[in-house]
């Protein structure tokens, strides 16, 4: 008789002993004690010997898995792992076409004879159940995780090759991005997604983590391939990629039709879309959520537009933010969300300008505004007040409050009205406590201003203030020149031509502030702001392109003031000019 | 001056005829002067270097003390020096008449040397001409400190130009000719296109067929200027493509898609390890897709499966008064300094050839990171890495600004090998 009449008579054997065994308690009663000793000794520490119970039990029952496993688990702890492996051999002969089995046998050979056995027992299981893609993913899988990429690779590619490109794309991708072939592996998540879109989650953190330089093939390809589960995983790429924008108008031309596929895209995009906090990913934010807005229904659709309303408001869009909350009954609504969106809404409205709609809403809302965000919102309201020059209604908003923030804002008022005995008080005694912090530094500055200017009153510089203020910085500086002249020498002009010079130099206008700057020079070259003043001014011949007279400046800083605090950047600076350091 | 005999004369004078030598000096700085401390208390140690080497430009004494405060600088009192120092802020401490004598004591009575600097060493740097100073470690450095450089390629190489310098290094070049080996993976990036482009272009012009060729035949002059003196820095890709290039004289080790026939299959085996300069026996990547050329890296960090995580290297501690070379190379404020990733990251030990001079390694890793060595007249330095103070450096990355690491004690290593050539040859004892 042939071998292989012989093996096949022998499995038939097997197989009909094993089924009569399966079918007799007493055998099932005998295996279960094998189990039962062997979990025993396995707890106790005492491998071997639960391997010998391990045994016992496959002795009867040669094709049952959880003994096959518990006794690799107690080969390996001993060290004698390719002793199970006749088991194993036993057990496909008796059930030659369990793929569980099979697929314990590639992961005993692999473990026990490396490279060499794991592919013959691949080629095996291959042999065996030829219409199944599971020994390609287990051993492309087993490939990878050695490292050998452009192995595992080639054996997806026999998979491919005969179950299609789409069956083993899950499984070709990680392998793709291990290996750093990131277009080809956002390709292959591609058509995962397809098939299953559950996967665009970890498609878009596994592509994701391509490097710059790689992106916009990765982009490219995948909106190439014009399938919508290519065009959500580029939309979600680019929103990990910062652009936003972009990614939003991807993901809106590929909505799917199911009323549900569709919810459940644009939830996770505007959820995605709030973490980075850039104004271009909260707006793209907004537009998601108003598009689940339109597919939700009563208070679903009211959060989701309060919501919408916040994000817009963050992203500085105004316009989109009160289209949102227009359409939501406000005065009605307890909705969870509405109380933060219309803190938003109203900081908003005051820092743009709208004060008096920004007034309306904060008396319509005060009592069901959150406690804690009262103080921050009538800073903001008294803020807008006084930028719009109305220094009582902005004094009249914070009333009596005591706070930190609302000493400084008094200081502010006071020295708008060129009471600058009471600013400097308020200031001094708000201290460096204000928040936020560029608010802190802004009053900070303005207090060392007024303590160089020997005054009690100066209303030019008031008035120069509040241009400023108002966005009119050309007046602002005339104005500040006024002021300056009415100061002696030793008593502020200086500084305050300084701060004029420097008011101009950074809204653009080189000449005056040129001038304003050597002014400032003149009248006081070795006080306090000279140092800070000729800095300025040599900034401005560097931006002008006049390096050699930024570097005069430069030097003459550096060498007459070496202890100032303006050295570093006056060095920094140096270095610029000289094309020592890369423009940053 | 040839360097062997540099090397050779420095190398001799060892032992208390030096020791006396340094009490006794008479060709360094006289009488006090300024100094240029360089251990923690230095406030610029980068611009350090550019103040000593303009010094030198000028035709200034000054003296380099090896060990000696973290290796400072004596230079001889001037204003200017005064007034760069004082711009770049780089601190200096007067040094009266007098006073040099007890520096001298504290050198000849421990591991410490008086080296003194003859001049400037006209510096070139090979670099394509359509890159920024901001692309390379060196370029950086040198421009930071203020130290003039020019820029040669292959044109001035092949036309003879190398010999009008006495230092030179090499900028992440990649003379086996793939294009860093970048080609396929960013086939479509605007500046891998020029890249491709120029390379072209400019073997096209000079006679070759493709950039492959054009290299091999550019580092043959590399060599050739070491041989006959002179002196050469490399680092990141420009250390192992430039020996696989020496190697590869007779045999493609250049991807089909730069040079239009594949890699030969038996490529490893041809080459000729006996025209390299530091590393012998190496095994190259035969694939394509794969960013890395040989296992003379030992890092490989762009090969996932083989890519091996940063450590921190450690500087050897030579005899100054026996080895004045590898210590003047190792002068640093700190001994450990973090490591950084490049295309090649590090040298694999056991591809190191004998009478390599290992600088600085990790210990108990199987790579080295900072190696020298001579070849023929002349000596050539290869540091691992591509910016000190950018470890994970990616493409696309914004340029390291220096003046955020004026201490940088990465970037005193790739320094210290351009003032090295400056170093005047010992007068030998009898």
């Amino acid at each position: 008789m042939r071998r292989s009449s012989l093996l096949t008579t022998a499995a038939v054997l097997l197989t009909v002993t094993v089924r009569l065994a399966a079918q007799d308690p007493a055998a099932d009663e005998a295996v279960q004690r094998a189990r039962v000793q062997a979990v025993d000794l396995e707890r106790q520490g005492r491998f071997a010997e639960a391997a010998a119970w391990y045994i016992r039990g496959l002795e009867v029952q040669p094709a049952n898995t959880t003994l096959l496993m518990g006794l690799e688990r107690m080969l390996a702890r001993v060290g004698r792992l390719e002793e199970a492996l006749p088991y194993f051999e036993r057990a496909m002969l008796a059930a030659p076409s369990d793929e569980l089995i099979r697929e314990l046998q590639f992961r005993l050979a692999a473990r026990a004879g490396g490279v060499d056995s794991a592919s013959a027992a691949a080629a095996r299981w291959v042999a065996a159940l030829p219409e199944s893609v599971t020994p390609y993913r287990e051993w492309s899988r087993w490939l990878a995780q050695r490292g050998e990429s452009e192995a595992a690779l080639a054996v997806l590619q026999q998979g491919r090759a005969l179950f299609g490109d789409a069956a083993l794309a899950e499984h070709a991708a990680p392998v793709l991005t291990q290996a750093g072939r990131w277009a080809e592996a956002a390709e292959q998540w591609a058509l995962a997604v397809a098939r299953n879109r559950s996967l665009l989650s970890p498609a878009g953190a596994s592509v994701g983590r391509a490097p710059p330089g790689s992106r916009d093939a990765v982009v490219q390809l995948l909106l190439g391939l014009d399938d919508p589960a290519a065009t959500w995983l580029a939309s979600d790429l680019l929103l990990q990629w910062d652009r936003a924008e972009q990614a939003w108008v991807l993901l809106d031309g590929a909505l799917p039709d199911p009323r549900p596929e569709r919810v459940r895209l644009l939830r996770r995009f505007a959820d995605r879309a709030g973490q980075p906090g850039t104004r271009e990913a909260m707006a793209a934010r907004g537009f998601a959520l108003e598009r689940l807005a339109q597919l939700s229904d009563g208070a679903a659709a009211e959060r989701a537009r309060l919501q919408a309303a916040q994000a817009f408001a963050d992203a500085g869009n105004l316009t989109a933010a009160q289209r949102m909350l227009s359409q939501v009954s406000l005065d009605a609504a307890e909705t969870a969300g509405a109380a933060d969106a219309m803190v938003t809404f109203i900081r908003v409205l005051a820092e743009s300008g709208q004060v008096d709609e920004a007034q309306r809403h904060f008396e319509r809302w005060e009592e069901r505004l959150p406690p804690g965000q009262l103080v921050a919102l009538r800073a903001a309201l008294a803020w807008g007040w006084v930028a719009m020059g109305e220094l009582d209604r902005g004094e009249a908003v914070i009333g009596a409050d005591s706070s930190v923030a609302a000493l400084a804002l008094r200081g502010w008022i006071a020295v708008y009205r060129g009471d600058l005995v009471t600013a400097r008080e308020c200031l001094a005694a708000a201290g460096p406590y204000a928040r936020p912090r560029a608010e802190t530094t802004r009053s900070a500055a303005l207090l060392v201003l007024l303590e160089q200017v020997r005054a009690e009153r100066l209303e030019e510089l008031g008035r120069a203030l509040v241009s400023l203020h108002t966005g009119d910085t050309l007046g602002a500086v005339e104005e500040l020149r006024s002021a300056a002249e009415r100061l002696p020498a030793g008593g502020g002009r200086a500084d305050v031509l300084a701060f004029a010079g420097e008011v101009a130099a950074a809204a653009g206008y080189a000449e005056r502030a040129e001038r304003l700057l050597l002014d400032a020079l003149d009248a006081d070259s070795a006080g306090p702001s000279a140092p800070a003043a000729e800095l300025l001014l040599a900034a401005v011949y560097a931006e002008a392109g006049r390096n050699e007279e930024a570097l005069a400046r430069l030097e003459h800083v550096i060498l007459t003031y070496p202890r100032s605090a303006v050295v570093p950047q006056a060095r920094r600076l140096l270095d610029h000019v000289r094309g020592m350091i890369p423009k940053t | 001056m040839r360097r062997r005999a540099f090397v050779a004369a420095v190398g001799a004078a060892a032992g208390s005829l030096v020791s006396r030598e340094v009490l006794a000096r008479t060709d360094g700085v006289q009488g006090g002067g300024l100094l240029l401390p360089m251990d923690e208390h230095q406030t610029n140690h980068l611009k350090a270097y550019g103040v000593a080497f303009r010094a030198l430009k000028r035709g200034g004494r000054a003296e380099w003390l090896l060990n000696f405060r973290g290796g400072s600088f004596l230079l001889a009192d001037h204003p200017e020096a005064r007034r760069e120092a004082a711009l770049d802020g780089v601190l200096v401490e007067d040094v009266p008449p007098g006073s040099d004598l007890t520096i001298r004591g504290t050198i000849a009575a421990h591991n410490m040397d008086a080296i003194p600097l003859d001049k400037a060493p006209r510096v070139a740097v090979y670099v394509p001409p359509n890159v920024a100073p901001w692309d390379d470690a060196v370029t950086m450095a040198l421009q930071y400190a203020g130290i003039e450089y020019d820029t040669v390629w292959d044109p001035e190489v092949l036309a003879g130009g190398l010999p009008d310098y006495e230092w030179l290094h090499l900028h992440h070049e990649d003379f086996t000719g793939q294009f860093s080996k970048f080609y396929l993976s960013s086939s479509t990036a605007p500046w891998l296109r020029e890249m491709v482009r120029l390379h072209a272009q400019t073997a096209r012009s000079l006679g070759f067929d493709h950039p492959a060729e054009l290299k091999k035949a550019v580092a043959r002059r590399i060599r050739s200027y070491v041989a006959d003196g002179g002196f050469l820095f490399a680092m990141c890709t420009a250390t192992e493509t430039l020996e696989l290039a020496l190697a590869a004289e007779d045999v493609d080790v250049a991807a089909e898609y730069s040079d239009g026939t594949p890699m030969a299959l038996d490529a490893t085996a041809r080459l000729r390890w006996d025209r390299t300069m530091a590393f012998r026996d190496a095994v190259l990547e035969l694939s394509p897709q794969i960013a890395t050329f040989s296992d003379i890296d030992g890092h490989q960090v762009n090969h996932p499966a083989r890519r091996q995580p940063l450590g921190a290297f450690r500087l050897f501690d030579f005899a100054a008064k026996i080895d004045p070379v590898p210590t003047m190379l190792v002068q640093c404020h700190r001994a450990v300094i973090p490591d950084f990733y490049g295309l090649t990251t590090s040298f694999t030990r056991e591809r190191l050839k004998r009478g390599v001079i290992v600088l600085a390694e990790e210990p108990g890793a199987p790579w080295v990171k900072y190696i020298h060595g001579e070849h023929g007249d002349g000596t050539w330095t290869f540091l691992g890495g591509h910016d000190p103070e950018d470890p994970q450096h990616q493409i696309g990355d914004p340029p390291t600004d220096l003046s955020l690491y004026p201490d940088s004690p990465g970037y005193r290593l790739i320094l210290n090998n351009v003032l090295f050539p400056a170093a005047r040859k010992r007068e030998l004892k009898t």
